[in-house]
């Protein structure tokens, strides 16, 4: 079945557009990161989803069920979603327990209190059960959180940038930990974030958005294989681009030499995207190509490299090797199935 | 912090605090000292029936200020209805008017002459009084009504406050959890606005606890009024002392459930002040009951009483422009001016040693220096009282010894007790005041001022003072304008034949005769109505 089904979706804030035709459709309990700089619209669109931002076309589907159109609005409370913020809005006047038992007052108490115990051995929070919000780390309140949504048995979880408040040190694990949590409760997932570390993390399935609407859908892996534009090849890592002087039968010729590619669907493609990791350096003299700037990475170095001879862009090379600034060298492509784009 | 103060500053600093804490431990020394029978008097007689109705006035003025104020605070809030943005400060108004001002004009209008009974005979052809049964506004429920309607604003602000402080993502989580909007109030909104409404309600039962003037021109005898008896009638400091403190522990009560209430608040409201609020849009039907329940409590508490003195003022404008009136307003603002400096001056002195100083106790003199904001007019006065008519009695024992006639009562019964008077129940504000302002400086401003080789006296006028001005003359304002008002103190603690123009505002109250101090009462709501706007501006910043 369909958990969350968007079609053509439009919605306005302070009369601009915010999110243009946008459609996507999440199946099973997948767990899909809305993925974008801040202000492209990923948080209005959770915030349609979750019936606390009118649309003004095109409609959500919630199973199956119309939730939410330009002329029909279920809300919130009767769309059984569970919703993770920012700052976790736990309720600071109610314990942990409570807290994750509140969702789940219609309930008889015996049963919402079995819930409730069940919930917090989930998230590990048994002995924290009576502390209040304040008490307890920011992790803790962020697994608060996590199982009050959980505690309600929604269709569905929205995540809003729920890692941002972490610190970077514990941010990995906790999110493996939620990870770990949502898919053995078998719950699909939106996750809002700016960070693309996080969605690689965190996420099955990578959305790209781009002023209100999405660029490219997929995995991790084939957005940064494959990315359909430059857009998305630059949120998905480092990019160097190189122009294309000429297709020929098997190859393409660029600054950095031929390469061998396909060329069959390359027609009237003018730029080369290749990572920093695809191409390989070589100390050369008589070349006007030359080390500018280099790092350490920790698995590799970084070797920033411009040429001397004219302003064309600089190029961004790994290797195993480290140089001396100003070291002339000669720049390989290893052979791999090289993305390139009609324009930058 | 790591700045040195020579050794003058913080000297000064402690003696001022002392100073001015002073009258509260006279209360409570004089209170267990010499006893002239007067008090033991008072318990076996009145003084139950003082303390009921003190009780019976405070906790009626509590519960009928949180019946209207929370409701009022949540539509204001949360709900879009029409006049909305014009309630959102009108409500404030009331605070301006005068208690007593507002008791009178309502016993005018409702007494058997008045024009609301005189129409209701015309209208039912009542002949007398033994036709109808009216309510009789000078009775302890007038009281209470007259209170509540100039007080509830404190409830209505503050509730208001924490309603817009509370997170929005907290109601909508409790939506996405199944609440309707009623419900998500009832388990989210309320319980966390309980301690802004558990301080609002203290604060407003304190005010009640202190007010004068409505219970003594209603005849309503409570313990405000029995000190100011006891010292103006029997003249026995002591006894005045003793009703003082049982006032004084009253008071203790309602400031424990006020700090208790600020202690909660740290953790209940997350101040982000950045979200838009969604609002409710109310349905026709509610959204007209809303605004109507609003226009009403501004008719009554603000147009009425406000509109009432503008026409007696037309009426009697040519009598009320006189010699009098330009007397009392000049000693008005002069004395407001004396103190608000005064007080500005104590301010600056006590958060800038606070902000310096490195001692444990640092912060202990401007608390000190802050308890006579808490203490009623009437309290207060007797407070200082006690050590200014000591110092004078001693002085001229001094004299006589030395068998020359002695100076008089040079401190107590001249301007320099009502200044000082003042002083103590007004140092709180501009403390206050200076030290938020001074907070905001951040203390590397400080240490960049010493490293380029900076004396702490050259930092405050170079560095500090130029950053706190806008405190300083926010906290002068406010002074001035609570100075202008203030009543209690001033009957008792003003020299002989000395009016302020509260005074002889609440003179002509007293004798019925408030025609002729309308134009005196506007000047002291306009003066009120001032910092209210500053604070409406405030608040319209932060949301």
């Amino acid at each position: 079945m369909t958990k969350l089904a968007i079609n053509n979706l439009a919605c306005q804030y302070d009369n601009h557009t915010v999110i243009d035709q946008l459609s996507l459709t999440l199946e099973n309990n997948e767990i899909i990161a809305l993925l974008g700089p801040s202000g492209c619209g990923k948080t209005t669109l959770l915030r349609a989803i979750a019936g606390l931002q009118a649309v003004q076309g095109g409609e959500i589907f919630l199973r199956d069920k119309l939730v939410s159109s330009a002329k029909k609005m279920l809300p919130s409370e009767q769309r059984n979603i569970g919703m993770i913020f920012q700052d976790y809005a736990l309720f600071p006047h109610l314990s942990v327990a409570k807290n994750i038992g509140f969702g789940l007052s219609k309930l008889d108490p015996s049963e919402a209190a079995q819930r409730v115990e069940a919930m917090l051995k989930l998230v590990k929070l048994t002995d924290f059960a009576d502390r209040y919000p304040h008490e307890i780390s920011g992790g803790q309140q962020q697994r608060v959180a996590i199982a009050r949504a959980l505690a309600y048995q929604p269709d569905i979880m929205l995540l809003d940038e729920p890692f941002s408040n972490i610190d970077s040190q514990s941010r990995s694990e906790i999110m493996m930990e939620i990870r770990q949590i949502l898919k053995t409760q078998d719950v699909p997932a939106v996750f809002v974030t700016h960070s693309k570390d996080e969605a690689f993390a965190f996420a099955d399935k990578l959305a790209i958005f781009n002023q209100g609407k999405i660029e490219q859908i997929g995995t991790a892996q084939a957005l940064y294989q494959n990315p359909a534009s430059p857009y998305v090849a630059n949120f998905m890592g480092k990019a160097n681009y190189v122009g294309i002087t000429k297709i020929n039968g098997q190859s393409i010729s660029t600054a950095l030499g031929d390469i061998v590619v396909d060329t069959a669907s390359k027609k009237n493609h003018q730029i080369a995207m290749l990572r920093p990791e695809h191409l390989t350096l070589e100390q050369s003299s008589d070349s006007s190509l030359s080390i500018t700037n280099s790092f350490f990475c920790g698995s590799h170095w970084l070797h920033r490299i411009e040429d001397r001879a004219c302003a064309a862009p600089a190029i961004e090379v790994h290797s195993a090797l480290s140089y001396p600034i100003d070291t002339g060298v000669s720049v390989r492509v290893i052979p791999h199935d090289v993305v390139t784009f009609h324009n930058s | 912090m790591f700045i040195k103060l020579n050794n003058k500053w913080p000297a000064a600093s402690w003696l001022l605090s002392f100073l001015i804490f002073l009258p509260l431990l006279a209360i409570v020394w004089q209170s267990f000292g010499h006893d002239d029978d007067v008090f033991a008097h008072l318990w076996q007689t009145v003084l139950p029936d003082y303390i009921l109705n003190t009780v019976l006035v405070v906790l009626g003025v509590a519960f009928l200020s949180m019946l209207i104020g929370v409701p009022m605070a949540w539509f204001v809030a949360m709900c879009n209805f029409p006049l909305r943005r014009f309630f959102v400060w009108g409500m404030l108004l009331p605070l301006a008017m005068p208690s007593y001002v507002v008791a009178f004009v309502y016993t005018d209008l409702l007494e058997y002459a008045g024009p609301v009974q005189g129409a209701l005979r015309d209208f039912f052809g009542w002949q007398s009084a033994a036709d109808y049964a009216f309510f009789d506004v000078r009775t302890v429920g007038g009281a209470v009504v007259m209170l509540t309607l100039v007080l509830y604003p404190y409830v209505y602000l503050l509730a208001r406050t924490a309603f817009l402080e509370q997170s929005q993502t907290l109601g909508q989580s409790a939506r996405m959890l199944g609440c309707s909007p009623w419900q998500s109030f009832k388990r989210v909104s309320l319980p966390l606005a309980r301690p802004a409404i558990a301080v609002a309600v203290a604060l407003v039962a304190m005010e009640t606890l202190a007010d004068f003037a409505v219970v003594h021109y209603f005849a309503v005898p409570t313990l405000t009024t029995a000190v100011y008896d006891t010292w103006l009638g029997y003249g026995s400091l002591a006894a005045a002392a003793r009703l003082s403190a049982l006032m004084l522990a009253m008071l203790f009560i309602l400031i424990s459930v006020e700090r208790l209430g600020r202690s909660k608040q740290r953790h209940y409201q997350r101040n982000t002040g950045q979200e838009a609020i969604d609002r409710y849009q109310l349905s026709g039907i509610k959204s007209v009951a809303v605004s109507l329940f609003c226009l009403v409590i501004f008719t009554l508490a603000f147009a009425v009483p406000f509109i009432s003195l503008v026409d007696m003022a037309i009426d009697y404008f040519d009598e009320s422009w006189n010699a009098q009136f330009l007397e009392y307003s000049y000693n008005s603002f002069m004395l407001a001016t004396i103190v608000a400096v005064v007080c500005v001056f104590i301010g600056l002195l006590l958060s800038y040693f606070k902000r310096l100083s490195q001692g444990k106790y640092s912060a202990l003199p401007s608390k000190l220096a802050s308890t006579g904001y808490a203490l009623p007019g009437t309290v207060l006065a007797i407070g200082v009282l006690i050590p200014l008519s000591l110092f004078d009695h001693g002085l001229n024992n001094l004299w006589e010894y030395f068998e020359k006639e002695g100076p008089g009562l040079i401190l107590s019964g001249t301007l320099f007790a009502m200044i000082a008077g003042y002083v103590v129940r007004f140092s709180a504000i501009a403390i206050g005041s200076i030290e938020s302002s001074l907070n905001k400086v951040t203390p590397s401003l400080d240490m960049v001022s010493v490293t380029l080789g900076m004396s702490p006296l050259k930092m405050l006028f170079k560095v500090h003072l130029p950053l706190v001005r806008k405190g300083c003359f926010a906290a002068a304002l406010l002074v001035f304008i609570e100075s202008m008002k203030e009543l209690p103190a001033a009957l008792l603690l003003r020299p002989f034949n000395y009016e302020t123009l509260a005074t002889y505002v609440y003179q002509f109250v007293s004798d019925e005769q408030l025609e002729h101090g309308a134009l005196a009462a506007i000047v002291i709501v306009v003066v009120g109505l001032i910092p209210l706007i500053i604070l409406n501006r405030s608040l319209e910043q932060q949301h």
